[in-house]
């Protein structure tokens, strides 16, 4: 009731425009680089640049059906430092010209009064067009920017200086289809008019239309600045102002007009006349095809304007525009393009995007993340090392720590894929350290380290005045496992591989161990220790179980040099390459170290089905050793249950090991009957000699 | 004569110029192309090689706001412009907005023209994959996912279910597969269609519509281009 009344009666209806928003393309981050390093180096000096804006879009959001008008762009490309005379504008837009002014420092680029310069840029503004009566300058704008070269990321703070009516500008009514008051064929004539009206532009930014005497279906057209001559002697009700409006949204309309009005307001007041009772048409053009009521309903809008009172238009107005953050605050925005730039990450986005497309394309369950996330200890930067390591760098691995107690000998390059003949030189690098840098250098996105000590091995007894570096060693050992998801063994000794072993089953790590013959090799996981094994299932040996349990007939034949370090050469990347592969499907296996491997073929006499889900992860089965024969050109498959009195896994040991800690390990590396003793070999020893005997895999190290 | 399945970059240069002018002049196509896909393309030219050519043009559309992310600002800086109400600024809120700047240029591997795009932000920073293919320009695609399970990627990056959708005999049948590669022209990191499975696709729809009657005039070739954005649109949404 009273309240209605008082609303419409009180509350103005003002007429409102959409801001501009800056839209940048990486191109000009680019260019700016260029120009910050080959022409400005330092200066400080205003730029002049420029920017388009087209008539304003909406698109339809096709999961709701609604239309969504996208803001009132003003873009500025890569072109925005060439002279607006050379470059084609894109077709349907606006050129429009600014003033770039980029600053050295961030301190520089905080620090600067922005109301002067914004105030500095209306004032330019002011006397280039409002004085003048050259409406060119209109829609200039302003664009502060620093550089952070080192780090690809650009901070700006766009101002699209617009001057403020004072009192603002109403409306009659709201805005209203054009077509309405024009005929579709003024419409038609206006459309062409904007076409062929820019200077630098594709199309005018302004322009005057009004019914042509003779036919007012027809429609003329002029400049802007043709205003007082060209509607001379025309009635308010059929002049024209026709602007290509950036913004879609239905009741509000673009920055340009603000301008625009202004400047018939200040230069063309007298032919204007500009009143409540003598408003002015404003049409906002919205078509960016011909209109016609046949296929492209015209849909450009229509209003009338005025303002209530005549500003004193001898002063200059004050003027508003700095963009707003898209927190909606008065502030800068800031471009990362590191992700374009950045090398480094343009490496890690490549490798990522190789994976993943392996994931898309054939394999959707891979979970490339488990991969990637595991981090891996390596022990051992031999041949096996390098190996391995490029294998796991290869499935994304971002995490690769390597031990290794030797240098880089001049045997080495050539067979192990991380080191170069520079780094013999000199007595050699240390092998681990070498091999994590040359890893960061063929991948930066990479975490390696590398660590020189040696690991204490049973049988090789310490000297007293060594203890304390040993027992260092070992502590420095349990510190890396407990750092890291899964331990491959690619040492070039037996023994070496004890202390890991006990250390893996202790600490529940997924063990992948490594070894070579001269054209065989070994690759295996080591089963969990008995006490996290799910009941139900069969336990998985380790290195020292299979010492025992191996199936001696495959490998009675074979002759296994005990210090043999002549591998064929291609062996060891075979190996590698499987050991890493193990670990993927492993990592894969919804019962990750716990898997079961497949059944041997024949054993037990039934069949069973390897295929079934069971074994199965999404890259296949998981098999616990995998025994290669380069000799006959195959691999078997072998499933070696954990042996009760193992010397490296059996509970017996662990346990001596988790309440004695490292005075177990000494006795363990002193004495050579301790470890046999503690399990109960010795007693198994008199029968299984000769077993013991049979079964040697090692070595992979080519300069022993 | 048949029509080709592949253009040299000669035929490609022709068949573009082509495309570009009638596109401005608004001309009638044979093909029912919608006038939003042949819309705002520009011919560029390499600064110094001129033979060296490609189709340019930049869209942007509104960002799926469940991947909206916010960036930094420096929000010391915010309170060094006095803020005053103006009455005559509307207050629309601000839509998350992506450009797509789109290439058509020719791969001389291929001997075909390949669609290379970079995707980025108001400020012009790149969006990850993930935004790319949530937006709009995908929406196509995405539908055309298999709900259960998969991991939400659109099948053009995934080959089983192209595999399926080409067993099936959908009008989807021949899939571009997505893959990261260096702007041809202007050797920057860009996003591209392998072109390698769109040859057979508009062999097939030209030799329907021309059958023998090929004689690789400039109105061939632009309607061959036209077949070829035909069959890229059935992945990216052109209309944007
Ligand atoms: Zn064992």
């Amino acid at each position: 009731m009273a309240s209605s009344a008082a609303n419409t009666g009180s509350a103005k209806p003002l007429l409102q425009f959409t801001p501009f928003s800056s839209t940048v393309q990486p191109a000009f981050w680019h260019e700016l680089t260029n120009l910050k390093i080959d022409v400005l180096r330092l200066s400080q000096d205003a730029i002049p640049i420029h920017a388009s804006y087209s008539i304003g879009r909406a698109v339809v959001d096709r999961e709701t059906g609604m239309e969504v008008a996208l803001g009132c762009n003003l873009v500025v490309s890569g072109d925005a430092f060439k002279d607006p005379k050379d470059v084609k504008p894109a077709p349907n837009s606006v050129t429009v010209r600014g003033v770039l002014k980029n600053f050295n420092t961030i301190e520089d680029f905080k620090n600067v009064n922005k109301q002067e310069m914004f105030n500095n840029t209306a004032k330019e503004m002011w006397a280039k067009t409002l004085q003048t009566g050259d409406p060119s300058h209109l829609f200039d704008f302003l664009l502060i920017t620093f550089a952070d070269l080192k780090k690809y990321k650009y901070y700006y703070w766009f101002a699209f200086p617009a001057f403020a009516a004072s009192p603002p500008w109403e409306k009659q009514g709201e805005w209203a289809p054009a077509v309405d008051v024009v005929p579709i064929k003024g419409l038609e004539a206006i459309h062409k008019a904007i076409h062929s009206g820019g200077s630098d532009s594709s199309i005018a930014a302004a322009l005057l239309a009004k019914p042509s005497a003779n036919d007012p279906t027809a429609y003329e057209t002029a400049p802007l600045n043709k205003f007082s001559d060209f509607f001379a002697g025309t009635p308010g009700e059929k002049r024209f102002v026709v602007f290509p409006d950036p913004s879609a949204h239905s009741q509000h309309v673009g920055w340009p007009l603000r301008n625009i009005l202004t400047y018939i307001l200040f230069n063309h007041h007298q032919t204007a006349a500009i009143s409540p009772s003598s408003p002015l048409n404003i049409i906002a053009w919205r078509d960016i095809d011909t209109p016609s009521s046949s296929s492209h309903p015209p849909k450009s809008l229509y209003i009338k304007a005025y303002v209530p009172s005549l500003p004193d238009t001898s002063a200059v107005p004050a003027a508003v525009g700095w963009e707003k953050n898209p927190a909606g605050k008065l502030g800068p925005r800031m471009a990362d393009l590191a992700p374009m730039m950045d090398p480094k990450r343009l490496a890690d986005q490549a490798v990522d995007l190789n994976l993943k497309l392996m994931r898309w394309r054939i394999l959707p369950g891979l979970d490339l993340e488990k991969v990637s996330g595991t981090k891996c200890l390596l022990l051992g930067a031999g041949t096996l090392g390098c190996y391995v390591a490029r294998t796991l760098m290869g499935w994304g691995v971002r995490k690769i720590t390597l031990v290794d107690s030797g240098k880089v000998s001049f045997s080495n390059p050539v067979r192990q894929p991380l080191f170069e003949f520079e780094d013999c030189l000199e007595g050699g690098k240390p092998k681990a350290a070498t091999a994590a840098e040359r890893l960061k250098k063929i991948f930066p996105g990479i975490d390696a380290t590398g660590h020189e000590f040696l690991i204490p091995m049973p049988g090789h007894p310490i000297p007293p005045q060594s203890v304390e570096q040993t027992k260092k060693d070992v502590a420095q050992l349990e510190k890396l496992f407990d750092e890291h998801d899964a331990v491959f063994l690619l040492m070039d000794s037996r023994e070496s591989r004890w202390l890991p072993t006990v250390l893996g089953a202790a600490k529940g790590k997924i063990m992948i161990n490594c070894a070579l013959g001269f054209d065989s090799y070994l690759v295996m996981r080591h089963g969990a220790r008995e006490s996290i094994t799910p009941e139900g299932s069969t336990r998985l040996g380790c290195y020292y179980c299979n010492d025992i349990v191996a199936p001696a007939d495959s490998l009675k034949d074979q002759t296994l040099d005990q210090m043999c370090t002549v591998t064929r050469p291609g062996l060891a990347s075979i190996a590698s390459s499987t050991a890493v592969e193990l670990l993927v499907s492993l990592l894969q296996h919804s019962k990750g170290i716990h898997a079961p491997s497949p059944p041997m073929a024949g054993s037990g006499g039934q069949q069973v089905d390897t295929n079934s889900e069971e074994y199965n992860s999404v890259l296949g089965l998981v098999p616990h050793q995998m025994r290669g024969y380069l000799a006959r050109f195959n691999t078997m498959l072998i499933t070696g249950a954990a042996f009760g009195s193992c010397t490296g896994c059996s509970e017996t040991v662990i346990k001596a090991y988790e309440s004695e800690g490292f005075p177990m390990l000494l006795k363990a590396f002193n004495d050579i009957g301790y470890l046999e003793k503690l399990t109960g070999l010795d007693k198994l020893h008199s029968e299984g000699e000769a077993a013991l005997e049979a079964v040697d895999w090692d070595e992979d190290d080519d300069d022993m | 004569m048949k029509a080709p399945s592949v253009l040299s970059r000669d035929e490609f240069n022709l068949a573009a110029e082509g495309f570009v002018r009638g596109s401005q002049r608004g001309t009638t196509r044979e093909l029912d192309l919608r006038s939003t896909i042949t819309d705002g393309w520009s011919w560029k030219k390499h600064s110094s090689f001129t033979h060296l050519c490609y189709l340019h043009r930049s869209r942007r559309t509104a960002l799926v706001p469940e991947h909206d992310k916010e960036t930094e600002y420096q929000d010391d800086m915010e309170d060094q412009i006095q803020s005053e109400f103006d009455a005559s600024e509307a207050v629309v809120p601000e839509l998350r907005v992506v450009t797509m700047q789109q290439y058509v240029a020719w791969s001389a591997t291929y001997q075909l023209p390949g669609f290379y795009f970079t995707m980025h932000d108001a400020s012009g920073t790149p969006v990850p994959l993930e935004t790319i293919y949530r937006s709009a320009f995908f929406q196509k695609s995405r539908s055309m996912i298999a709900p259960p399970e998969t991991t939400g990627i659109p099948a053009i990056f995934d080959r089983t279910q192209r595999d399926q959708s080409r067993l099936g005999g959908g009008d989807n049948a021949q899939f571009p597969v997505l893959a990261q590669g260096d702007h041809p022209v202007l050797g920057t990191p860009c996003w591209v269609f392998h072109p390698c499975e769109t040859s057979a696709a508009i062999r097939e729809i030209l030799d329907e519509l021309v059958g023998d009657g090929w004689t690789g005039s400039e109105g061939d070739l632009v309607r061959w281009l036209e077949t070829w954005f035909m069959v890229l649109s059935s992945v990216v949404d052109l209309r944007l």
